[in-house]
């Protein structure tokens, strides 16, 4: 599992890495951010609450399944993180649609370009991690993890990969304010 | 006596396998035939070479046929040869392991190259593509043929199917030991390919992301890589050799592998310096990671940055040096017996002696800005990835294929077909060191008079060459009909692989086998019964000192 989330994690330091370069580039050349484009949507502030927060609810039902809490129990908190990250998408999609009304469409410049790679890469991961996360949540209604360390691990991993892609977005949400600022 | 290729039956019971030995059959298959491709490929364009202006192809057909050649020869013949066939048909039986740790991620990744590889192929209805292998952008994003695409898509969907092959067989080595294998104990062969594995999984993602970027560029008109839309084509040239100078090691670390077992069983004599191969292999897959700029000399690198890079590269011969010191050492004094699979691995160290060297050559500064772009590169990497990767390859085939098939081939035809092709190899691509020294660009379509007779003699190397690989095949497909039946240890090996027999059992072992110095030759002799060896334990040979 670490080797795989070493392996994501690769992806997007070449992600992270070819934006700094280009705007680096681009700004030496006075030709970054378009004229009266908005900065980064403020809703991405909304974004990063809810993914921290379902890292936060997935870690409560990891802990309840360690403390052999009842299934119902773990099952709720996996349900909130459910809903975290379907809101989480929502709101990507909502700071995209403001770019768009803002004249700011994925073709029209470096700029937004990145924003839309950058911000994509990583609501493709959320969403592919998604159908697991319901899988999880489905499994620990069941008691599927009750018992043993062993039994557990399923929801390890998946607290693994979230945590992870938590970590990233809020490092990608960094480099996108100082990226889109200045 | 039933065994993995009788144990079901029907295409179903192949294409759907959990099998890690029918999978690495179907590797095997799928490889060779690209080769097949791959190489018609290329004697298309030596063909179009052996006299100045055009010969039989037009220069926008010249163009396709280079690139399609060095896209399926380095994308689908050489990155999964050893790892995906040999790799997945060994590893587990030389570990002792019933398969590798996710049966079913194998047949997955398996199932990933075939459709990489049918994308691959689809590009050529789609108009071919005629960027070079590298795909750098420029060209890439500009192109007017429309392979590209699709090509991209296809390699895309190779580096995952790499990834998880990668996943296997490190989870493999960790988890699935029996007991008594220590780390220090596995097969070097498995070392190399561990080394491998963990390249593949830092390295590979990269490509894809960077590959996927590439098409969305070229799909949208609008991206980071070309310049004339802002964008850097540099950032792409790193990204590029960032996982591609790995993937050369990817390439030639379990060719080393195969050459560790190939010169000790063939000679009969322990492995020299065990543990200096083994840490060498990782000191290798280390050191790829920080070399990529040596490709990059001349596309306006600092000069500091340059020199770095130039003083890393020299880096990378010392782990090399060590092995190829070691393999030396190992066959002094050795009873060597000259097998076709030992012939190779004997043609593996001069031509990799040779690669390596003019490695060193091009990984000098001011020597690289001279040869770069030139014949002299051209010559260098294929010493590297066909004389040393593919010839281990073949070297590795020839010494499991009695394992894998349970057949035996023609030594003799064996034989005079290696000298075939290691005459051909240096007939064609010596001859091109000279016409890189003298200035002869690559990738060109057509040339001046003087080159004219290094590129007939490169050309008659090429028939040469081609002539023994069919040879080759000839004799292999004969064997497998009308072969006389391998005893279960042909050669003398002592590891795991041979304690089965051949073909092995759907599980590998009936019981679990016992573990011992996999480079103990004294115990192995020769048996008139079983026409082949056996491994006689007894009291006396057990309590002998160590060899070294």
């Amino acid at each position: 599992m670490w080797l795989f989330i070493v392996s994501l994690a690769m992806v997007f330091a070449t992600v992270a890495i070819a934006y700094v370069v280009v705007r680096l580039q681009l700004v030496s050349e006075g030709d970054w951010r378009p004229p009266d484009s908005p900065g980064v949507p403020r809703i991405l502030i909304l974004s990063t609450i809810l993914l921290v927060g379902s890292s936060g609810t997935l870690w409560l039902a990891s802990r309840a399944a360690s403390r052999s809490a009842a299934p119902a129990a773990v099952g709720r908190w996996m349900l909130l993180t459910v809903m975290l990250v379907a809101g989480f998408l929502a709101s990507q999609i909502a700071a995209w649609d403001q770019l768009v009304e803002a004249n700011l469409s994925f073709n029209s410049s470096l700029y937004a370009w990145l924003f839309y790679i950058l911000t994509g890469i990583h609501a493709l991961h959320v969403l592919g991690g998604l159908g697991p996360l319901v899988l999880t949540t489905c499994h620990a209604f069941k008691g599927r993890y009750q018992g043993s360390p062993d039994r557990r691990r399923g929801l390890v991993y998946c607290g693994m990969y979230w945590h992870f892609l938590d970590v990233a977005w809020v490092l990608l949400y960094a480099l996108l304010l100082w990226g889109m600022g200045g | 006596m039933d065994n993995y290729l009788t144990w079901t039956k029907g295409v179903a019971s192949w294409v759907f396998t959990l099998d890690h030995k029918r999978i690495g059959v179907m590797y095997l298959l799928g490889v060779l035939v690209s080769f097949l491709v791959g190489g018609i490929f290329a004697l298309i364009i030596r063909t179009e070479l052996i006299a100045p202006g055009q010969t039989i192809i037009e220069p926008e057909t010249y163009n396709i046929m280079f690139t399609l050649h060095g896209a399926v020869m380095v994308f689908l013949v050489i990155i999964p040869s050893i790892p995906g066939s040999l790799g997945n048909f060994v590893l587990p039986i030389m570990l002792g392991a019933k398969d590798v740790a996710f049966p079913r991620l194998n047949l997955f990744s398996f199932h990933l190259w075939i459709i990489g590889a049918v994308f691959t192929v689809l590009a050529l209805l789609f108009g071919g593509f005629d960027t070079g292998w590298t795909f750098y952008t420029p060209y890439s994003t500009k192109t007017e043929l429309g392979g590209v695409v699709p090509v991209i898509f296809g390699v895309f969907i190779l580096g995952f199917s790499s990834i998880f092959t990668g996943l296997n067989f490190i989870v493999t080595v960790h988890k699935m030991r029996p007991k008594g294998m220590t780390w220090f104990r596995m097969p070097l062969f498995l070392w190399a390919l561990y080394a491998t594995a963990l390249i593949q999984i830092l390295a590979t993602p990269v490509l894809a992301i960077t590959l996927m970027l590439v098409g969305l560029e070229r799909v949208f008109q609008i991206g980071i890589f070309d310049p004339a839309m802002g964008g850097d084509p540099v950032l792409f040239q790193h990204f590029f050799w960032f996982y591609s100078h790995p993937a050369v090691y990817i390439m030639i670390l379990p060719a080393m592998g195969i050459i560790s077992e190939l010169i000790s069983v063939h000679s009969h004599r322990h492995i020299f310096g065990y543990t200096f191969i083994a840490y060498s292999s990782v000191a290798i897959a280390v050191f790829s990671f920080l070399v990529w700029g040596h490709h990059m000399f001349t596309s306006g690198q600092s000069a500091l940055m340059n020199t770095i890079f130039s003083a890393i590269t020299f880096s990378v011969a010392v782990p090399s040096a060590i092995k190829v010191f070691n393999w030396l050492a190992t066959l002094y004094k050795g009873s060597i017996a000259l097998n076709t699979a030992m012939l190779y691995a004997l043609g593996f160290i001069f031509l990799f002696t040779i690669g390596g060297l003019t490695g060193i050559y091009l990984g000098t500064l001011n020597v690289d800005v001279h040869l770069h772009d030139t014949y002299f590169v051209v010559a260098h990497f294929h010493y590297v990835m066909m004389g040393s990767a593919l010839i281990a390859f073949i070297g590795g085939l020839h010494h499991w294929w009695p394992k894998m098939f349970g057949r035996m081939f023609d030594e003799t035809l064996g034989r005079i077909a290696f000298v075939l092709v290691f005459v051909g190899f240096n007939v064609t691509f010596f001859t091109q060191f000279m016409l890189g020294s003298h200035g002869m660009p690559r990738r060109y379509y057509d040339y001046q008079p003087e080159f004219a007779s290094y590129h007939l003699i490169s050309t008659i190397g090429s028939y040469v060459m081609a002539a023994g690989f069919f040879l080759t095949a000839a004799y292999l497909l004969h064997s497998l009909f009308f072969g006389r039946k391998a005893p279960a240890n042909p050669w003398g090996g002592r590891s795991l692989e041979w304690q089965c027999t051949s073909p092995p059992p759907h599980d590998n072992f009936k019981v679990t086998p016992s573990v011992g110095d996999c480079y103990d030759f004294r115990a192995v002799h020769w048996s008139e019964e079983e026409q082949g060896y056996v491994v006689i334990r007894d009291e006396e040979s057990a309590n002998l000192p160590p060899a070294h």
